[in-house]
């Protein structure tokens, strides 16, 4: 009898281990912290609101976070090979403006306008990277001029007036459209996830990524391009800028040269509460997708919960430093444990 | 793990404390209608008198009301802010239109839900909103130009500064001068000041150097004209150069005073704020459908400026 239960304590003991593993398991990864304060903050708005937990507000926040948050993703992948774009505000103004402009002026169709934007998307991404790996200067200062830069070229551009009124076109429901209840921005907002989740944590160059952030030198004596690789991923934060005005432009149906102001810190805010290493190596593109998430969260919460203008900003920047301090605690924790 | 759980527990813990605080007075008036103003540049101080207007309004009618908007005029944002809004299901929406078509879309998405969605202080003619509650800018407009012919007559040099470019309501406000003042003898230049008030003074002081022979400048805006007023007074040039323009921020109040500005017109920024209120509530309760309310108002100048000063500090002018 005795011996048998004993036996029964000892096989749940082993089941119990097993779960407890599997939890510890869970909790290593690098997206946990970020995930439970996500989780944390989403009770606190569904107890303070009963508007926050329904299905249209879920959608909503998605759609509010895609505009920051597609570019976060790009951002990730650029800040884990060690380098900043504080550009990208400037570049979603300006492409959008040379959209508007090509379609309104030169009555070129706005989806080879966005083509064409793109492809200045792929210019301004070299131009920067180039200036960035040839010269050595410190990308921060590089990309803070090309930012005065370009938004100076959007001015100019549009001659600091907005554009609308631009002829209908299906390209308006492809980007900002609704499919039943979901916005199209926020499905784009996945799928450029999906698609930064296999370049940085599926493919080869994902891992010359972590390579050139991690130990530049180090990445080199192996044969990896690290300038090459940096100058890729300029390209896709200029790219990701892009592609994020053209579903603003699909949503809005406008275009405003000084839109994006101020969105640099903000899309570098998203990454790094989603846990990516502001000094390169580490970062992964869930972990942002969930940093992104947390930021709308907290703005949609508080509009839902009816707090002042002033007091949403004061409360989303201490959503970023607790957030970070959560995050940083988590990886010292983990890094304790596997030394 | 512990740690950051934990830590992450103490954070929802306080924030759930801060916010019980914060919303007290929400929960206290729930059976009443609860309306949100929203405003394209929330950070500066023009709006101080528009929250004043609405906090009166609110309390004479016994309903919830909260100010809010991006810092920095963004329409994705404010749209997104708005958005929350009708979600939230707000008895009723007040908001900026800085854009003659970024805010269709949503404002026809209120409407559909049955949300009453009214523009304040800046229109675009062309939207579904059920009216509008400010200053006919193009008149208004108009007015400055004839302001700036009783100092300078029928010919001039002079700049008008404008903190947002592309902004409709003050867009219409530099064509109603243009339209006048085309008819004479004037050159006009146009100067982006931005709303942050150091750089706004820097860029006319610039300005200045590079064209001593101005004979003034006027703002469109309240930021725009505040800094106008500093720089006469950091240049030294009150009297040679003149300044006045939009709105009664202490500053350009204070200047006026002083004899750096000449003049500034008044939008009765306190009236916006009361008047939406009003039309809001008055939809809400018995159906009145909201009216155009033109709340543009008359010149502050010497004569009478210090009879509009005290009420300015106060936040009601």
């Amino acid at each position: 009898m005795a011996n048998s239960t004993s036996e029964e304590s000892l096989q749940d003991k082993k089941t119990r281990q097993k779960e407890n593993s599997r939890l510890k398991e869970l909790a290593t990864k690098p997206e946990f912290g970020i995930f439970i304060a996500l989780i944390l903050l989403s009770i606190f708005f569904s107890i303070m609101t009963g508007r926050f937990f329904t299905v249209r507000n879920f959608f909503g926040v998605l759609r509010q976070t895609s505009t920051i948050g597609i570019m976060a993703i790009a951002m990730t992948i650029l800040i884990t090979s060690q380098e900043f774009d504080l550009s990208v505000g400037s570049v979603y103004a300006l492409n959008a403006v040379i959209a508007g402009l090509l379609v309104r002026d030169l009555g070129i169709n706005i989806w080879f306008a966005a083509v064409i934007c793109l492809g200045v998307a792929v210019v301004i991404g070299i131009i920067n990277g180039l200036i960035t790996v040839k010269f050595g200067i410190p990308s921060f200062i590089v990309t803070l001029g090309t930012m005065m830069l370009f938004r100076g070229f959007a001015l100019v551009l549009s001659d600091g007036w907005p554009i609308s009124g631009l002829p209908d076109s299906s390209f308006y429901r492809v980007f900002g459209g609704r499919v039943w209840m979901i916005p199209m921005q926020a499905v784009w907002f996945v799928i450029i996830a999906i698609i930064g989740y296999i370049i940085l944590q599926k493919s080869k160059f994902g891992y010359k990524v972590y390579a050139t952030g991690g130990n530049r030198e180090a990445a080199e004596l192996s044969g990896i391009n690290t300038d090459r690789v940096k100058i890729i991923g300029f390209i896709l934060t200029a790219g990701a800028a892009t592609i994020s005005a053209l579903t603003a432009l699909g949503y809005l149906g406008s275009i405003s040269p000084t839109q994006g102001e101020g969105f640099e810190l903000m899309v570098i805010a998203a990454s790094v509460v989603g846990g990516t290493n502001l000094f390169g190596g580490a970062g992964t593109i869930l972990g942002t997708f969930l940093g992104a998430s947390i930021i709308g969260v907290v703005r949609n919460g508080l509009v839902l919960m009816g707090t002042g203008a002033y007091w949403q900003r004061a409360m989303i920047g201490l959503v970023i430093v607790v957030a970070v301090i959560v995050n940083v605690q988590i990886a010292k924790q983990r890094k304790q444990r596997s030394t | 793990m512990k740690r950051g759980l934990i830590c992450a527990l103490i954070f929802t813990f306080s924030l759930a404390l801060l916010f019980g605080g914060l919303s007290a007075e929400v929960v206290q008036a729930e059976e009443d209608y609860s309306f949100t103003l929203v405003a394209h540049s929330s950070a500066i101080a023009f709006w101080r008198p528009v929250q004043r207007g609405m906090e009166d309004a609110a309390d004479q009618l016994g309903v919830e009301v909260t100010f809010t908007g991006p810092a920095e005029m963004d329409h994705a944002e404010q749209v997104s802010i708005i958005e929350s809004l009708i979600i939230g299901e707000e008895d009723g929406i007040a908001t900026t239109l800085t854009d003659p078509s970024a805010y269709d879309g949503i404002v026809r998405e209120a409407l559909d839900d049955g949300i009453p969605i009214v523009a304040f202080n800046a229109d675009a003619p062309d939207n579904d909103r059920m009216a509008f509650i400010g200053q006919d800018e193009f008149s208004a407009g108009q007015e400055l130009a004839y302001e700036i012919m009783e100092y300078l007559g029928e010919e001039g040099n002079i700049v008008l500064t404008t903190e947002a470019p592309g902004h409709t309501a003050l867009e219409e406000r530099i064509d109603g001068a243009e339209s006048v003042l085309e008819d004479y003898d004037y050159e006009i230049d146009l100067l982006d000041t931005t709303t942050d008030l150091t750089t706004a003074l820097e860029t006319i002081m610039d300005y200045y150097e590079g064209n001593p022979d101005v004979d003034g400048w006027f703002g469109v805006s309240a930021t725009a004209t505040e800094a106008g007023v500093h720089a006469v007074e950091h240049l030294g040039v009150a009297g040679e150069v003149l300044a006045g323009g939009f709105d009664l921020t202490p500053d350009t109040l204070a200047g006026i005073q002083d004899g750096y500005a000449q003049f500034t017109i008044d939008q009765h920024p306190y009236l916006q704020g009361y008047y939406a209120v009003h039309a809001l509530y008055l939809y809400n309760e018995y159906g009145i459908q909201p009216v155009d309310i033109d709340t543009g108002g008359g010149i502050i100048d010497a004569d009478n400026v210090d009879l509009v000063i005290d009420l300015a500090d106060d936040g009601y002018r």
